[in-house]
């Protein structure tokens, strides 16, 4: 019973990617049934598109420079919110910080156009950048946030009075112990820039991100073929990030 | 007399709250001190301050003759056994033991000579290379221990580290750290409610109640020797009895109660006997006070037990016996005996 839920829930949420890697392989200008035979000339027809590797590149600068602002950046705040319960107005603040997850993306992404345009800041993968991170910090704090609610403090207290300052007590007690947070904030953040197209459409200058690239030409029909290509090259990519992810925590852990 | 921790009226609030109030105590070097109390009497709060965790709200902690106002945790010469141990989880037991070393860039090699001393001072040697959630309770204590020794602090502050085992391991948690205590010499503040513990480890013990300091004194001082009211009625089983002194006595109840007395006719006085000392039996000649009575309620505890016997209507007292023979065990409804000499009797005070 149990077992048979889990199939179907795995097939449910599957089931479309799988699709979606075995056209990637199919010897035919139209996606779809029947399969015809083996390629692989759709990678290659990526991997010698100047467009599509630009665009690749973009995707991944703009991912690591997000994830580099707002892992950090969500770490910081969760530390005040958790740790510094006399902070004025934190109730406010708590429900403040957590408002950006709720809003349309497209809304967001309007505003961040005017936002830009009434500061005078022209539209390139800086804007993107920035719509990024301030879609991702939310995501990073609540992460740290619930890290740093279960953490000991006299762990820290512990390091002190065994005669570590206040830099080295961070350095060799708190950090190790939230790693895995770290961890999971940044490949969070990652990840939501790496597929976000939405604000990322409304706030890119002439260089596009991946999704805004295959967003851009998935209604040309001859074109379909190499988007599943390189879709399914994203797809690996995110996977191998968690898979990643994961062998680093569980090695972390076995030590 | 060298002192090694000393309190000058220290007190500690928290918003409304006053956990440490008014608190002078003077802590010799290499003495084993326990700070004994009730829960929530400010026990934590105080060696907290000692450490430097908290800045007394008024007053101040001296460490070897020099002021600690001002001094941060970590430039204190005290080291801290964790109320709920606090040992780093990403570190093996060793490493965990070599923290305090590493922080103060000893060379490598010192480094593992000392841990390795510590760790067989607490008979762990073997288990350098564990994980802290692969060992025993017992052993994580030991770890807790070592760690906290191994960079030969002043003084070691322990806060209940035997309060999470079971009775037979804190038996013997409790000789190791005698054992320890002689074979390292460190000052150890030693904080618990369990007044066993207490008596048993220490050679002074202070008695805290309600954040003030009720009485210092050597374990036979505070528990045969009690201060005043608040100490005689938190160390161990004992029955208060108040009335009106006359001529030698008191009269309570109807009953006639002989005590020594310097107070004077006709004030009312408070004394306390401990259930210990009280003696009781089917027939019972020879203390200064005795008694008829019928016992209304037994607690046997095995090498001994406990009987509320009721002397007058409104009378009723705690003995505590030792069962030697099963003859001397007696059941509600006994018809018994009970006495004790006047000297066993404390007055506690002349008013109350
Ligand atoms: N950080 C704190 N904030 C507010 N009240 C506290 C704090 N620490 C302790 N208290 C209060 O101070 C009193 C003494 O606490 P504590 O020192 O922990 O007692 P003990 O260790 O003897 O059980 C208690 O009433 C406790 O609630
Ligand atoms: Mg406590």
């Amino acid at each position: 019973m149990h077992f048979g839920y889990m199939v179907f829930y795995y097939a449910f949420t599957f089931a479309p990617l799988i699709i979606l890697v075995i056209f990637s392989f199919n010897d035919s200008a139209r996606v779809g049934l029947p399969f015809k035979a083996f390629t692989l000339k759709w990678y290659a027809e990526v991997l010698s598109d100047p467009t599509i590797l630009s665009a690749i590149a973009n995707s991944l600068l703009v991912g690591a420079v997000v994830t580099l602002l707002s892992t950090p950046g969500g770490t910081a705040a969760a530390f005040v919110l958790v740790r510094h319960q006399s902070f004025v107005g934190r109730k406010a603040f708590n429900t403040l910080v957590l408002i950006p997850m709720v809003i349309p993306p497209v809304i967001v992404g309007i505003s961040l156009l005017t936002f830009f345009h009434a500061i005078g800041l022209e539209l390139s993968l800086v804007t993107v950048i920035l719509a990024h991170t301030l879609i991702a910090l939310p995501f990073s704090l609540l992460v740290m946030v619930a890290r740093l609610i279960g953490f000991d403090r006299s762990l820290e207290e512990a390091a002190m009075d065994l005669g570590a300052d206040e830099l080295t007590t961070f350095l060799k007690v708190t950090l190790p112990l939230i790693f895995p947070g770290l961890l999971a904030a940044a490949i969070l953040a990652f990840t939501i820039s790496f597929g976000e197209v939405a604000v990322a459409f409304f706030t890119i200058g002439y260089q596009p991100t991946l999704p805004v690239y295959i967003f851009g030409q998935v209604r040309l029909p001859t074109r379909l073929p190499v988007l599943t290509a390189v879709s399914a090259l994203a797809l690996s990519f995110s996977a191998l990030l968690v898979v990643a992810s994961e062998i680093t925590r569980r090695i972390r852990e076995k030590k | 007399m060298v002192i090694d921790v000393e309190l000058r009226g220290v007190t500690k609030r928290f918003a409304d709250i006053v956990a440490v109030d008014n608190v002078s105590i003077q802590i010799l070097k290499g003495e084993f001190f326990s700070l004994l109390g009730p829960s929530g009497c400010g026990k934590t709060t105080t060696l907290r301050t000692i450490a430097g965790f908290e800045d007394p709200s008024e007053g101040e902690v001296f460490i070897s003759g020099q002021s600690m106002a001002g001094v941060p945790p970590f430039k204190r010469p005290t080291n801290m056994v964790f109320q709920h141990l606090a040992l780093f989880p990403h570190l093996s037991v060793e490493e965990n033991v070599a923290f305090g070393l590493k922080v103060k860039r000893l060379a490598k090699q010192e480094i593992r000579q000392r841990a390795s001393k510590f760790l067989e001072i607490v008979r762990l040697s073997g288990l350098e290379k564990r994980k802290i959630s692969q060992l025993s309770g017992g052993q994580q204590q030991r770890v807790a221990i070592a760690r906290a020794l191994v960079t030969e602090p002043t003084v070691l502050l322990l806060d209940e580290p035997l309060g999470p085992l079971d009775l037979r391991l804190r038996l013997e948690m409790q000789e190791e750290l005698k054992r320890i205590q002689r074979e390292v010499g460190t000052t150890f503040v030693y904080v618990t409610h369990d007044q066993t513990e207490a008596l048993s480890l220490s050679n002074r013990v202070a008695v805290m109640i309600s954040g003030r300091i009720e009485q210092v004194g050597t374990p036979l001082e505070v528990y045969e020797k009690p201060r005043n009211h608040s100490v005689a009625e938190f160390m161990g089983e004992t029955n208060m009895l108040g009335g009106r002194y006359l001529d030698g006595a008191v009269e309570i109840d109807g009953l006639s109660v002989r005590v020594t007395s310097q107070a004077s006719k006709g004030t009312d006085i408070i004394f306390s006997i401990r259930s210990e000392k009280i003696s009781i039996g089917k027939t019972l000649s020879g203390p200064d006070n005795v008694f008829k009575g019928t016992v209304r309620g037994v607690t046997y505890r095995g090498s001994d037990s406990v009987y509320d016997v009721q002397l007058s209507e409104r009378i009723i007292i705690k003995v505590r016996s030792t069962n030697l023979a099963l003859e001397s065990i007696y059941r509600v409804g006994d018809e018994v005996f009970v006495g004790w000499d006047i000297d066993k009797a404390l007055l506690i005070s002349s008013l109350r």
